[in-house]
C-alpha cells in the first residue's frame, strides 16, 4: 500500500490498477521473505502440491470417469499455501502503521484479488488439461473457476485481524466469521463437485449460489476489517 | 513554537479499569523527555496510548497540534517507534522490511534507511530474526529516522543489553538530537537521563507524579541530610525520609531559602525521586 497523506486532502483512491500492481510487488517481496522461514517453505510446498494435484488429476481425468474432485483439492491446497506465504503481517504493526482501517482492508482485498487470480489460472490450466470442448471449457471457467477462486481467495482477508465482533458494524457473534468461511468453502465444494453439462437452470443453480455466497462473504469480511472499532490492547480484553 | 507532543488530562482504560489517568505533558521540538517510574507504573500504557495501540479514554493527545483522536493516521505518520518487543514481522530481511513497511509513510526514503543501517552497522541483507538484540534496536531506529518523524517514541529499548551498548545507544541518541526530532524515552537508565534529558515525566501506579524540565526539578526537589532533630523541624516539607547510620535523609519540597544553614542540601538524582515519590502520592 502506498503511503498516503490523507489529512485535509480527501481520501486517496484505494482500488486503482496502480495500487493493484503495487500490492503485487509487495506480495513478491513478502513471498521472498517468507521462503526463508520454515513456515513459508511449508506454504510453498502446499502451493506446489496444489498445482501438482490439479495438473496430474486433469491429465488422468479420462480414466477417472469424469470425477473433478482433484480440482477442489488443488484449489484448496493452493489457497492454503498462498495464505501461509502471504501472511507476513504482524498484527501489532497493523495498529502502529499510519494507515486507516479502510486502507488496510483494501490492501487485503487487493491481495485477495491476486490470490483469486492465481487460483483461477491454476483451475483454468486444470480444465484445459482435461480436454473439454471449447464451449464446455468456457462454461467450466465461468461457472466454476471464477466463483471457486473468489471463494478460496476470501481466506486471504480472513487471515487478517480482527475477524471478530465490532461495536461499529453491530456484529457481536464471534463465530459468525467462521460460519461464513465454512459456507463459502461448502458452496465452492458442491459447485466444483457437480459437472455442468448444459446451460439450463438446474445446472446454473450451484454456480449462481456460489457466486452469491462468495460475493457476500468477501463483502462481509471486508466490512468486518474496515469498520472494526478495536484497538490492539482491546483484542485480548474484549472477552472474545 | 508548536509542541511536538501534548497530552492534556489523557487517560487509557482496559476493560472497566483505568490503567492511566490524567496525564499532562508537553514535549517541545528538538528535546528529549525521559519517562521514569517503577515496573508497572504505566510507562508502556502511556506509549501505547500515544502511538495508537490503546484507546484514549479521556483527555486529549496532540501531535504537532493535531488531535490523535481525530487524525490518528496523520499523527502515526509523524512518529517513529523503537520498542523493546518485536513488532516487525521477523521473517523479512532488513531491506525488505524497509520496502514493505516504508511504503506506509509518505516521507519514507529507502535510500536513507539503507544509509542509516550502514552507519549503525546493521547488515541490510540479514533476516530480522537473525539480528542481535542490539542490531534489532538499531534497525528500528534507522527505520524510524528514515521516514523523518517529528517525534520518536522509545520504550525501554536498552532493556537487557550490556552497559557498553547502553553508552553507545545514548551517544547515538545524542546524534539524533542534533536533528530536529524530539524523543520521548521511557527508561530505567536514570543516570544517562540526568546527563541528556531536557525534561522528565514520572509515573506511579497509572498516575503522573510530575512532568518538569530538569531545571524545574532541581528547584522543586532537594535531598536534605541532618540529625533527627533537624529533620523533625523540616518534617512538614519532607515527602519521604529514611534513617542512615549517622544521620537522616529526606526529600524536601518547598521554599528552600535559608535551608543550607540548617542542614546539608544536595540535588536529587532521578533514582532518589523514584524511591521517595513512588507510593507517597495521594
Amino acid at each position: 500500500m502506498n503511503g498516503m497523506d490523507t489529512r485535509g486532502r480527501g481520501k486517496a483512491r484505494l482500488f486503482t490498477p496502480r495500487m493493484f500492481l503495487h500490492t503485487g510487488r509487495e506480495m513478491v517481496v513478502e513471498i521472498r521473505g517468507s521462503l526463508h522461514t520454515g513456515r513459508g517453505k511449508i506454504g510453498f510446498a502446499a502451493f506446489a502440491l496444489g498445482i501438482l494435484i490439479g495438473i496430474h488429476g486433469s491429465m488422468a481425468y479420462q480414466s477417472q470417469n469424469g470425477n473433478q474432485d482433484h480440482l477442489l483439492f488443488s484449489a484448496l491446497w493452493c489457497a492454503m499455501g498462498l495464505v501461509v506465504l502471504l501472511n507476513l503481517q504482524n498484527h501489532k504493526l497493523l495498529y502502529l502503521l499510519p494507515a486507516t482501517r479502510e486502507e488496510f482492508a483494501a490492501a487485503q482485498m487487493r491481495k485477495m484479488a491476486w490470490t483469486s487470480l492465481i487460483i483461477l489460472i491454476i483451475l483454468t490450466a486444470g480444465y484445459a488439461c482435461i480436454g473439454h470442448s471449447a464451449g464446455e471449457f468456457l462454461r467450466c471457467v465461468a461457472f466454476k473457476g471464477i466463483p471457486v477462486s473468489i471463494s478460496f481467495g476470501g481466506y486471504q482477508i480472513a487471515s487478517a485481524q480482527p475477524i471478530k465482533g465490532s461495536m461499529v458494524n453491530g456484529v457481536r457473534i464471534y463465530r459468525l466469521s467462521f460460519l461464513v468461511l465454512l459456507l463459502n468453502c461448502g458452496a465452492a465444494y458442491f459447485n466444483l463437485l457437480f459437472v455442468v453439462d448444459s446451460w439450463n437452470a438446474q445446472s446454473l443453480f450451484l454456480p449462481i449460489l456460489n457466486y452469491g455466497i462468495c460475493v457476500y462473504a468477501t463483502v462481509y469480511l471486508y466490512r468486518k476489517i474496515a469498520y472494526a472499532d478495536l484497538y490492539y490492547d482491546e483484542l485480548w480484553h474484549d472477552g472474545a | 513554537m508548536q509542541p511536538v507532543l501534548q497530552l492534556e488530562g489523557a487517560g487509557a482504560e482496559r476493560g472497566n479499569a483505568f490503567w492511566l489517568r490524567d496525564v499532562n505533558l508537553t514535549v517541545e521540538p528538538g528535546t528529549l523527555m525521559g519517562v521514569i517510574g517503577r515496573n508497572g507504573a504505566g510507562k508502556t500504557t502511556l506509549f501505547h496510548m500515544i502511538c495508537g495501540l490503546s484507546r484514549i479514554s479521556e483527555g486529549e493527545v496532540r501531535v504537532n497540534g493535531v488531535s490523535m483522536k481525530q487524525e490518528p493516521e496523520w499523527c502515526k505518520g509523524e512518529m517513529g517507534l523503537v520498542f523493546d518487543d518485536d513488532y516487525f514481522r521477523l521473517d523479512l530481511s532488513v531491506k525488505h522490511a524497509g520496502v514493505i513497511y516504508g511504503a506506509y509513510y509518505s516521507k519514507y526514503s529507502q535510500g536513507k534507511f539503507l544509509d542509516l543501517c550502514k552507519e549503525f552497522g546493521v547488515d541490510a541483507r540479514q533476516n530480522l530474526r537473525k539480528l542481535s538484540r542490539g542490531d534489532y534496536i538499531k534497525f528500528q531506529l534507522a527505520f524510524a529516522l528514515a521516514h523523518c518523524p517529528s517525534l520518536i517514541l522509545m520504550d525501554e529499548p536498552e532493556a537487557g543489553l550490556d552497559s557498553i551498548f547502553r553508552q553507545e545507544w545514548m551517544d547515538l541518541l545524542y546524534d539524533v538530537m542534533e536533528g530536529t526530532c524530539s524523543i520521548l524515552f521511557a527508561t530505567h537508565l536514570t543516570k544517562e537521563l540526568e546527563q541528556r534529558a531536557d525534561s522528565v515525566t514520572m509515573l506511579s501506579k497509572g498516575r503522573q507524579i510530575f512532568s518538569n524540565t530538569m531545571l524545574e526539578l532541581t528547584e522543586k526537589y532537594k535531598i536534605v541530610r541532618g540529625s533527627k532533630e533537624q529533620m523533625d523541624g523540616l518534617s512538614k516539607h519532607l515527602i519521604g525520609r529514611r534513617r542512615m547510620e549517622h544521620y537522616e535523609e529526606g526529600l524536601f519540597q518547598g521554599e528552600a531559602q535559608g535551608l543550607w544553614e540548617k542542614v546539608s542540601v544536595s540535588k536529587p538524582a532521578l533514582a532518589d525521586l523514584i524511591e521517595y515519590l513512588d507510593g507517597n502520592f495521594e
